[in-house]
């Protein structure tokens, strides 16, 4: 693609998210209220949401089809309703943004610099060639075809799709209103996720730092109180505010950090800790932390700059890994993933946890609206209050769809529901329930809500989950672990220890330690109980046998309990931040309760702002060392047997939370450096190295990324021309395929089925028409319909049935095969010569209609009669 | 003012009657044409789409208002031409009936001459006799224009009118964003209007004209109902509009689909200014002559403000539909719409000035001569187009200029003023443009065989179509004794023109190809021929076959290659797109001339 087509895309993109954030502004504005920012930083993932959940919801009704005036139907009813309900109230949101245009604008700015960015980058690694990026473009283009919704599955014809696909519905409506098509569409799903995510993350530390520069009024607590942002104070000079420029570390943290494998990559490099006398057998430090690839002497010769060749920063995504007990030499292992965000941009895959991360991000916002509504305890009008009731419920909901894992988060909806009602001092009523009732009825109703919005989503899916399984035989190494989060875990620790120094929190730890300690407690016995209860199945003992290395279930519970109490650090890290975490919440939470309607006036028992923002980012790090802590101890059963996927959802939300909060922490840390000593004494020694310990950790996370990046864009054949589109690369590898799919794009608006060769499964060629034009196939990759299904039994069959059409030489049961299926276009390529022959080629001559034939492809079309 | 003042008492003595004289007449000239000629190419599309939303499916067509009451229509009546055509045609009729919103502004007179200008034109006329939307856009949004500039609208009308011009589709929705441009273009024109101040603050005309108006007041009751009552009208407008009464809940998809098309037509085409002249120069010269004028008035910045918001209209309007060239011709009614009020304000000075009761005699000597002229000049017109005769070409124009300037020439000596002379010379043309907008209007409504070079068609279907369907009637009751029995196979999509004309054809089946084994005992197939010879279907047995024509559509763009023959006879290129009727050979016996 030419620069201008590259900018012309990004700008038709740029421009489609942006009419759609300002058509929700009004209600954005009026929902997140109690934000600084009035949620100026969410109101493009709020205008995607909004509009893209009524928008699938008129197609799945048929109320509509998949054009793009129905987007702009929804989205100019949500506007039209956002400025009703405002000048109903006599807000003025476009009033606000003209006064504040510098600090939005300069938002603006954050989001356009790294969309711009990432997209420049992606151009030169757009090809749907590895990985699943084929499985994704073809989610995308299926949807872009599909006239209504649910959308056909691209590899499995006659059948919806059958996986949380809300990302590619809204990646797909985007392209519908920017006239993009999906090849193009599919690396905007990527870098426009990412720097969405960049967006809210700058967005969510940008209100935490406003918050605490609030200053304590009694006026300003009042429930009467004028919104957040009048009592906002403005910098003499805008560009020097911190509050502008440090908040650009949250996407730093977030987007950009990688863990610490690749200061381990360095260290190997150079043969660090490699002795030349290591024999196999002896133990070192690299076999006792035992990553992958780095477990075993290094082969090339020492460099400064670490290059193992091949996809190397791979490894940072697989530092934690299992071994069954019976493996005492560490040669097998038990792959478990344990990706963060800087690894997803890499991978480049358009994931549904790529997708869902920038509507993470904004549930975390209205989770710190929660909390600064003091939980729903703070006086509301009702249509304020149902008003933002339905922005929750939808920003919680839609996750469910996006990416089911990320439903999680309502646990921390729960906790801030109860910190915010704490620390409002006020009681919590909820229609005729109050008090611990109405808590109750409130955060069920809003989980009730939040289900209920995405039933027709819920009714035609059906998960691969089958239930919890307890983890009682896979402890993680306290060093993997680390490796895994120490980049995030040394700021967050060095904060909460410099807040504790400062004494400024009351930290309850006697009820702190007591609720950590059962906790822990109930899931080690719960894993155990599990354990032994699963053991008394001789299936299931049956099936375990391999991992059990020969041992017997008591054997095997006590090797893995010894494990457990020599190496408790993946245990005990994360358990030590919910310690403290709850301790100083629970150190706050005095039940000190006020009329719901009278203001508070004690100075004391008005929460600072510095006390919202680090309640809040308290509950950040509680819940995210929540999710880190849970795979240790249960998994959720799924195709793959194992914890892998477990591990890989929770641990991408830990990541996602604990580097916001880290991010926070590290500016505290150089405010509390920065900040003058009391008169007469010394600087504090503390602040300053812990600054320094954590900046270095932070230094060596960022290297991970921009050489990842270089790494991958360099090592691609054809990655000199800069392009977005995922199809590109078939002109260099496969130019008849090419031509004939941008002839069907052309020719073919009908959503066929059409047949084609069946490959392997992660083969970009294997399923390859269907994939890049969209039009549903009798069968794609076998591996990930099984996932998908649950089961062989549907698409089982179709193999043989296509090996068979393409083979036979006679022409009814070919007929016949192709009625079942109801075939209207057979695909007929190189691919399909190379597996099935061209002995069969000569039926379908004779008896269909050829549409297109041209460099060895031809194309049939079965008229039905 | 005696022509006035009679006027006036005529017109409050019989105004109710005058009014429903005019709306059914209008009604009459329009239904009379619908079943006059099949559904075209762009009229089957329309009314295949509610034919959809009736069976369950989704509307295709651009208008969800259209679609869903269509489907109704349909339900009650079933498939035919007309059924499609009728709501246009009420819609086009209930047009005229418009500028009643007017009268408080604008007086009896004025408004009944734009109802009159109304029925006459033919851009309407042909617009609400075609299915589709353009006419009930048209209607809604003009609704809602007019509303806004009488002088005591209604919230709760208002807003229902808006939502259905917002269910009407592309028509409407342009009509409703001219309107909204209109404003901002009068803040320009006024910053560069030669008036003093304050006659552009209080929109005062100019002291030479005298404006018998009553003074516009404007009601500014501001009550808190007003907007709840404008918005509940708005979301019933639009939801009922859109679904046919909520009968059709799906047609908000076309609502929907609307949208999309009408956005991305943004994008597309090069403006078609040879044709947009064409439209006034053949339909709407009245319109013209009032647009040329309009155009000098404003420029001297001559205009009262009521009249500088139509003038403006008329010039935004221009200039969307040029710059938008898939407007053409549908949306070009916003240009004919502002031109016609502004001349039946021109028309209504015209008759209340003085000159015609002076000397009726001599206006009414001066006006038959100059149709006598006229129609000399035209009769020599088209003898020059089909002589080619240069004789005739130059009679033809002495006869055009003799038709301007009789009077004048003469009106010295008659002690006649050249006011009345000219007045006189206006009314002429005036009447003799109207008999020609009237005749351009029957010939593209009421001609049997509608020609491919009317501007309002980019296709028309051939009257052969019909012949098609009678042979095919003929041949299932020949062989079957049933007029619909015999099975016939049909190589075109279902959804067009000829799918529509043969839905009362039970036996038809639509499939893009014919397997070879199989032996339909009629298959309609595509004429196509390679090196002189009929391409015949691969089929195993032996048919026989007759050529029909299906469609036909211009063959030039922007201007045609003989203007005068166009506006005369409205001929030129045309391309022709016919069909084969294949019968299986055991079925007929062959007669003289069949195609085998």
């Amino acid at each position: 693609m030419s620069f201008w087509e590259i900018a012309s895309a990004f700008l038709r993109w740029w421009a489609g998210t942006t009419v759609l954030a300002l058509a929700l502004w009004p209600i954005t504005y009026q929902c997140l209220k109690r934000l600084p920012d009035r949620g100026w930083a969410f109101a493009r993932m709020a205008g995607i949401l909004a509009t893209g959940y009524f928008f699938w919801l008129g197609c799945w009704l048929r109320l509509w089809q998949n054009v793009p005036g129905a987007v702009w139907l929804c989205a100019g009813a949500l506007l039209a309703a956002g400025i009703l309900l405002a000048r109903s109230r006599g807000e003025n949101p476009w009033g606000w943004l003209r006064e504040h245009k510098k600090e939005a604008l300069f938002t603006e700015g954050v989001f356009l610099v790294l969309f711009a960015a990432l997209t420049w980058l992606r151009a030169y690694d757009a090809g749907a060639t590895h990985t699943e990026r084929p499985m994704d473009l073809a989610f995308l283009n299926a949807i872009m075809r599909s006239e209504y919704f649910p959308p056909n599955d691209p590899w499995l014809s006659g059948y919806a799709l059958s996986y949380y696909h809300f990302g590619y519905i809204l990646t797909g409506m985007l392209a519908k209103i920017s006239g993009l098509v999906g090849s193009i569409a599919f690396s905007f799903g990527v870098t426009g996720s990412l720097s969405l995510a960049g967006l809210g993350a700058y967005g969510l530390l940008r209100n935490l730092l406003l918050l605490k520069a609030e200053p304590v009024t009694a006026e300003a607590a009042s429930p009467d109180a004028p919104d957040a942002s009048s009592s906002w104070r403005k910098p003499l000079n805008f560009w020097k505010s911190p509050s502008l420029w440090l908040p650009l570390l949250a996407p730093f943290t977030l987007l950009f950090l990688g863990n610490l494998e690749i200061g381990l990559e360095f260290l190997y490099s150079n043969h660090i800790g490699w002795s030349t006398s290591w024999e196999e057998g002896q133990n070192n430090f690299w076999t006792e932390l035992d990553i992958s690839d780095l477990n075993t002497p290094p082969t090339q010769a020492p460099k400064l700059i670490p290059n193992r060749g091949g996809w190397w920063w791979w490894a940072a995504s697989r530092v934690i890994h299992d071994h069954p007990l019976g493996d005492t030499s560490n040669q097998s292992k038990i792959e478990v993933i344990d990706e963060f965000p800087a690894f997803s941009f890499v991978i480049g895959d358009m994931h549904p946890h790529v997708m869902a991360l920038p509507f993470l991000l904004m549930a975390v916002a209205v989770v710190l609206e929660i909390l600064l509504r003091g939980g729903g305890a703070m006086a509301e009008s009702p249509s304020d209050r149902r008003l933002f009731f339905g922005f929750t419920v939808l920003s919680i909901g839609s996750l469910l769809f996006l990416n089911t894992w990320d439903i999680l988060i309502f646990g921390m909806v729960v906790i801030a529901g109860w910190v915010g009602w704490q620390l409002s001092r006020r009681e919590l009523t909820f229609g005729p329930f109050s008090g611990w009732k109405a808590f109750l009825a409130r955060w069920g109703a809003t989980g009730v809500a939040a289900v209920a919005l995405f039933i027709p989503f819920l009714i035609g899916f059906s998960s691969q989950a089958g239930g919890i399984l307890p983890n009682a035989l896979f402890p993680t190494k306290g060093g993997q672990f680390f490796v895994m989060f120490g980049t995030l875990f040394v700021p967050v620790f060095a904060w909460l220890f410099l807040e504790l120094r400062a004494r400024e929190w009351k930290p309850d730890w006697k009820s702190s330690l007591a609720l950590a300690g059962t906790g822990l407690a109930a899931l080690l016995v719960g894993s155990l109980v599990m354990a032994f209860v699963i053991s008394l199945d001789p299936i299931a003992m049956a099936s375990l046998g391999g991992v059990l290395g020969g041992y017997g279930a008591m054997e095997a519970l006590s090797i893995v309990l010894t494990k457990r109490f020599f190496d408790p650090w993946a245990s005990l890290l994360p358990l030590g931040l919910i310690a403290i975490a709850l301790a100083a919440l629970l150190g706050w939470a005095r039940r000190k309760t006020v009329s719901h309607f009278e203001p508070a006036t004690d100075a004391e028992s008005i929460p600072s702002g510095k006390q919202w923002a680090d309640a809040f980012v308290l509950i950040l790090v509680l819940w995210g060392a929540c999710l880190a802590l849970f795979p240790e101890y249960f998994y959720l059963r799924d195709f793959f047997g194992g914890r892998m996927n477990t591990v890989f959802k929770f641990y991408f939300q830990a990541w996602a939370f604990l580097s916001l909060a880290a991010a926070y922490g590290v500016v505290r840390l150089l405010e509390a450096v920065r900040t003058a000593p009391a008169e007469g004494k010394p600087r504090r020694i503390y602040p300053l190295l812990a600054s320094a310990a954590v900046l270095a950790f932070l230094l060596i996370g960022s290297v991970y990324y921009p050489m990842a990046v270089w790494t991958k864009t360099h090592n691609d054949q054809f990655a000199d021309e800069p392009t977005l589109d995922a199809s590109a690369y078939l002109q260099w590898f496969h130019p008849e395929d090419e031509a004939a799919i941008a002839w069907m794009h052309e020719n073919i608006t009908d959503n066929g089925p059409l047949v084609e060769a069946v490959g392997n499964d992660y083969d970009e060629y294997a399923g390859r028409v269907s994939t890049h034009t969209g039009i549903p196939g009798v069968l794609g990759w076998i591996g990930h319909e099984d996932q998908w299904r649950g089961t062989r039994a549907i698409h089982g069959p179709r193999i043989d049935d296509i090996e068979e059409l393409y083979k036979t030489m006679d022409w009814y049961t070919a007929e016949e095969i192709l009625a079942r299926y109801g075939v209207r276009y057979v695909y007929f390529g190189q691919l399909e010569e190379r597996m099935y022959g061209t002995r069969g080629l000569d039926k379908f001559r004779a008896h269909l209609k050829v549409i297109y034939e041209a460099d060895g492809v031809v194309i049939f079309e079965r008229v039905v009669p | 003012m005696k022509v006035r003042d009679a006027l006036e008492r005529f017109l409050e003595k019989h105004e109710p009657s005058l009014y429903a004289g005019l709306f059914l007449a209008a009604l009459l000239l329009r239904l009379t044409a619908l079943e006059s000629a099949p559904l075209s190419g762009t009229e089957a599309a329309e009314a295949w789409g509610a034919m959809d939303l009736l069976r369950g499916g989704a509307a295709g067509s651009s208008s969800a208002l259209y679609a869903s009451l269509t489907a109704g229509v349909l339900f009650i009546s079933g498939a035919s031409h007309w059924a499609p055509r009728v709501l246009p045609a009420a819609a086009g009729a209930l047009a005229v009936l418009l500028p009643l919103l007017l009268r408080p502004s604008c007086g009896r007179i004025e408004s009944f001459l734009l109802a009159l200008l109304l029925a006459l034109s033919p851009a309407l006329w042909i617009a609400s006799t075609m299915a589709g939307g353009t006419a009930l856009g048209f209607l809604a949004a003009g609704f809602v224009i007019f509303h806004m500039r009488s002088n005591n609208p209604q919230p709760l009308s208002g807003g229902l009118a808006l939502g259905l011009a917002v269910a009407s589709g592309p028509v409407g929705w342009s009509g409703l964003a001219i309107a909204a441009i209109v404003p901002l273009a009068e803040r320009i024109f006024q910053s560069g209007s030669t008036q003093t101040n304050t006659e552009i603050a209080d929109g005062r005309p100019p002291i030479e004209r005298a404006d018998t108006r009553p003074p516009i007041e404007r009601t500014d009751s501001r009550s808190p109902l007003q907007m709840p009552a404008a918005i509940a009208g708005f979301i019933l407008g639009a939801a009922a509009g859109s679904t046919g009464l909520f009968f059709f809940p799906r047609g908000i998809g076309a609502l929907a689909a609307g949208l999309s098309g009408w956005l991305a037509s943004f994008f597309s085409g090069w403006p078609r200014i040879g044709e947009f002249i064409l439209l006034f120069l053949g339909y709407e010269p009245i319109a013209l002559v009032f647009g040329i004028i309009g155009l000098i008035l404003l420029s001297k910045g001559l205009f009262a403000a009521e009249d500088r918001f139509w003038a403006v209209f008329a010039a935004v309007a221009a200039a969307w539909v040029l710059l938008r060239p898939a407007a053409f011709p549908g949306e070009s009614v916003w240009v004919i719409l502002p031109l016609l009020v502004l001349g039946a304000r021109a028309l209504r000075l015209v008759l209340e000035s003085s000159v015609l009761g002076e000397r009726p005699v001599f206006v009414a000597a001066q006006g038959g001569a100059i149709c006598a002229l006229a129609a000399f000049a035209v009769f020599n017109l088209a003898a020059y187009v089909h002589t080619g005769s240069w004789l005739n070409l130059g009679l033809a124009l002495a006869g055009f200029l003799g038709g301007i300037f009789p009077g004048l020439l003469f009106s010295e000596d008659l002690q006649i003023a050249a006011r009345t002379s000219l007045t006189g010379l206006a009314l002429a043309w005036f009447s003799i443009l109207a008999v020609t907008q009237a005749g351009a209007g029957w010939n593209a409504t009421h001609a049997r065989r509608a020609s491919a070079n009317e501007l309002w068609q980019t296709e028309t279907t051939a009257a052969d179509v019909l012949r098609l369907h009678g042979a095919l009637v003929q041949i299932s009751e020949w062989q079957t004794g049933v007029k619909d029995e015999l099975a016939v196979a049909i190589q075109l999509p279902e959804e067009s023109a000829l799918g529509w004309e043969l839905l009362t054809y039970k036996a038809a089946e639509y499939a893009a190809a014919v397997d070879m084994l199989a032996v339909p005992p009629m298959l309609i197939a595509p004429y196509v021929e390679v090196d002189g010879a009929v391409v015949a279907p691969r089929l195993t047995v032996v048919y026989r076959g007759q050529a029909f024509g299906y469609t036909e559509r211009r063959a030039w763009y922007g201007w045609p290659p003989d203007l005068i023959r166009w506006l005369l006879f409205r001929e030129g290129p045309a391309e022709r797109e016919r069909v084969i009727l294949w019968v299986r050979s055991d079925i007929l016996v062959p007669e003289e001339g069949a195609v085998e």
